[in-house]
């Protein structure tokens, strides 16, 4: 049996797990790719455990740690195309902010809505968001062109967004 | 030419957008916070199906992680299928010939008979004695019952008349009739194939029941199963079966809805789990036809250690050593709700009773519960831990968290005497924490005064 967590470190965990999903969120609307997403995560994790001590509001402090640890990655990429100016990427990270608190609900309706897809759509999508699939592989496994592959994924994809819409607005209204 | 956004987006987060594309995003961001909005909704849908997938791609390796040799041959094949059935789609254009791959040869399997009741197998000579070794290979069951055990450690229990082949000591091919099997620690991977697809079994007790026509259903008792259908449209997806769910499936309709496992098995006339119990039915009032929930419904299951809901992993009711089911539930019918119904506050859920019971509601305890809980409800101030949930909810106040910070809530018992016939529930939801309730059934005869 592992020995027991020190309280600092166990209240550490806990706050981090229940803003884990809505710091993502976040960290990746202001970044354009996934694996970026994936490195400065780890670091504003680094940052988060170590300067925990100081943290008053942990959900406010932590997401300025990650605008802080996101801006500070962007310096060394300003020339990508894929990379909004400073003035966006702090207005995304404003609006994502603003939504942190239905990033849980709408995975839980989006939870209920994969669940609707037809078995073969499901089991497409969550192949194409596993990290290491290439969608030209993908495509080229299932017969299709990368393009045709790409066009049935944003059905797909759109067709989820509007299920966890109605999910919710039926919540709402319930 | 009015824009896309939907399509723009989502270009953009893949990184497929020009320069002068990615402008005209950045512009139209910096113009319009709905659209700034829309932007958010999509990142937040790529993120959690990232999670998803992570979550599934682990949950696929810890099924196949610890099963026999045999059965992960029979699993890596199964993976290869969806390609085989793409490339057979590209090269013959047949829909119809999905289903593409080497039939091993049936060699036989070696078994122990033990048990027979006036059973008769075709080709089987001489008095069928328990302890008797035979071989295998076609199976006509004509007449009685017989349980045999495999050289695999699968045992097998048939009433006839049964008609199949066994190609070896893992696998079966069952033409018509039905077959219970206990599998065991060593028989997991074994596989049962019918017309309408196969069984593998991941370590449990199922029964199956295949007709001519083409149709067969599965239930499962414990453990759980992979269900492969032949229908083309499932692509070689298999679906995972666990305690107390059941199925009919076919090549031509594919798998049709889950029913509590009792009254499938009894409907399947799967003559070892015929189902005693007094829920008739169970149903709720969501009326969603594209996902109708079957509640898992097994008879005598509530005891430590057993899953909570129908739609999670976890929790489970009283999961960790020390952790006690009161004594008044020990036994009773369990009921497994959906948690993710837990938010809707126009949920019902009726069960029909076949005779009068006292209906047990399992509730996370706080402050704040549902009015029809107490109308209709009493307190017997006992309760049961459930978990581990999900990390997020670890810092609620009432959570109790294990060495690994995981979160476990207490659920108070609330219970009331039902007469035969429909019996309704309300929402779970009351308070912003709340968490579905469970649900147990007893006998009004075997409840404690």
């Amino acid at each position: 049996m592992q020995p027991p967590l020190d309280p600092q470190h166990a209240q550490f965990l806990r706050l981090y797990a229940e803003h884990e999903a809505a710091l993502q969120v976040f960290v990746r609307s202001m970044l354009p790719c996934r694996d970026e997403t994936d490195e400065v995560m780890q670091q504003v994790i680094v940052v988060l455990w170590q300067k925990f001590e100081t943290a008053q509001d942990f959900k406010k402090w932590a997401f300025g740690v990650a605008r802080l640890e996101v801006l500070r990655f962007l310096q060394s990429r300003k020339r990508d195309r894929h990379v909004f100016d400073e003035t966006l990427v702090n207005r995304l990270a404003d609006r994502a902010v603003l939504h942190a608190a239905e990033v849980m609900p709408r995975r839980e309706a989006l939870e209920h809505c994969l669940q609707k897809l037809p078995p073969s759509q499901r089991e497409l999508v969550l192949t194409a968001y596993t990290k290491g699939t290439r969608m030209d592989e993908l495509a080229t496994r299932r017969g299709q062109t990368p393009m045709a592959l790409y066009k049935l994924l944003h059905r797909i994809r759109i067709a989820l967004l509007d299920c966890v819409e109605r999910t919710l607005a039926r919540e709402e209204a319930a | 030419m009015s824009t896309d956004w939907n399509d723009l987006i989502q270009r953009h987060i893949a990184g497929l957008t020009t320069e002068a594309e990615a402008a005209q995003l950045q512009q139209a961001l910096k113009a319009d916070d709905s659209l700034a909005d829309l932007y958010i909704r999509h990142i937040e849908l790529d993120v959690a199906l990232e999670a998803k997938a992570a979550s599934a791609e682990a949950t696929r390796e810890l099924l196949t992680a610890p099963v026999a040799d045999e059965a992960r041959r029979s699993t890596r094949w199964l993976a290869w299928r969806p390609l085989a059935a793409a490339a057979a789609v590209a090269l013959l254009g047949m829909a119809g010939t999905l289903w593409l791959r080497t039939i091993p040869w049936p060699r036989g399997a070696s078994a122990t008979l033990v048990s027979a009741d006036n059973a008769r197998i075709v080709g089987v000579d001489g008095e069928l004695i328990a302890g008797r070794e035979l071989r295998l290979k076609e199976l006509r069951l004509e007449t009685g019952r017989l349980e045999i055990a495999l050289a695999s450690g699968a045992r097998l229990e048939m009433s006839a008349p049964v008609e199949g082949e066994f190609f070896d000591d893992m696998r079966l091919r069952l033409d018509s009739g039905g077959v219970n099997a206990d599998v065991g620690e060593h028989g997991k991977g074994f596989t049962i194939e019918t017309a309408a697809g196969e069984i593998v079994d991941l370590g449990t007790r199922f029964g199956v029941q295949a007709d001519r026509s083409g149709e067969s259903r599965v239930a499962v008792f414990s453990g759980k199963v992979e269900v492969h259908s032949r229908q083309p449209r499932m692509g070689g997806v298999p679906v995972t079966l666990t305690e107390g769910m059941a199925a009919r499936f076919s090549a031509q309709a594919g798998l049709r809805g889950w029913r509590q496992v009792a009254v499938a098995a009894q409907e399947a006339g799967l003559a070892a789990a015929h189902y005693t119990g007094i829920v008739e039915r169970v149903h709720d009032n969501l009326g969603d036809e594209e996902l109708e929930p079957f509640y898992g419904v097994v008879q005598r299951g509530m005891a430590p250690g057993v899953l909570a809901f129908a739609d999670k992993p976890n929790p489970r009711w009283a999961p960790r050593p020390g952790d006690e089911v009161p004594a008044s539930l020990l036994g009773a019918d369990l009921i497994r709700t959906y948690h993710q119904f837990r938010r809707r506050g126009s949920y019902e859920l009726t069960v029909t009773l076949r005779e009068p019971a006292v209906v047990y509601v399992l509730i996370k305890a706080q402050d704040q519960l549902p009015e029809w809980l107490a109308e209709k409800f009493s307190p017997t101030g006992e309760t049961v831990i459930a978990g581990p949930l999900q990390a997020g909810i670890a810092s609620w106040p009432d959570a109790i968290l294990d060495e690994e910070g995981r979160p476990y809530f207490k659920f108070a018992v609330w219970k009331a005497n039902a007469p035969a016939g429909e019996f309704t529930l309300g929402t779970a939801r009351s308070a912003e924490r709340q968490l579905m309730y469970g649900l147990a059934i007893q006998p009004q005869k075997m409840s404690p005064p």
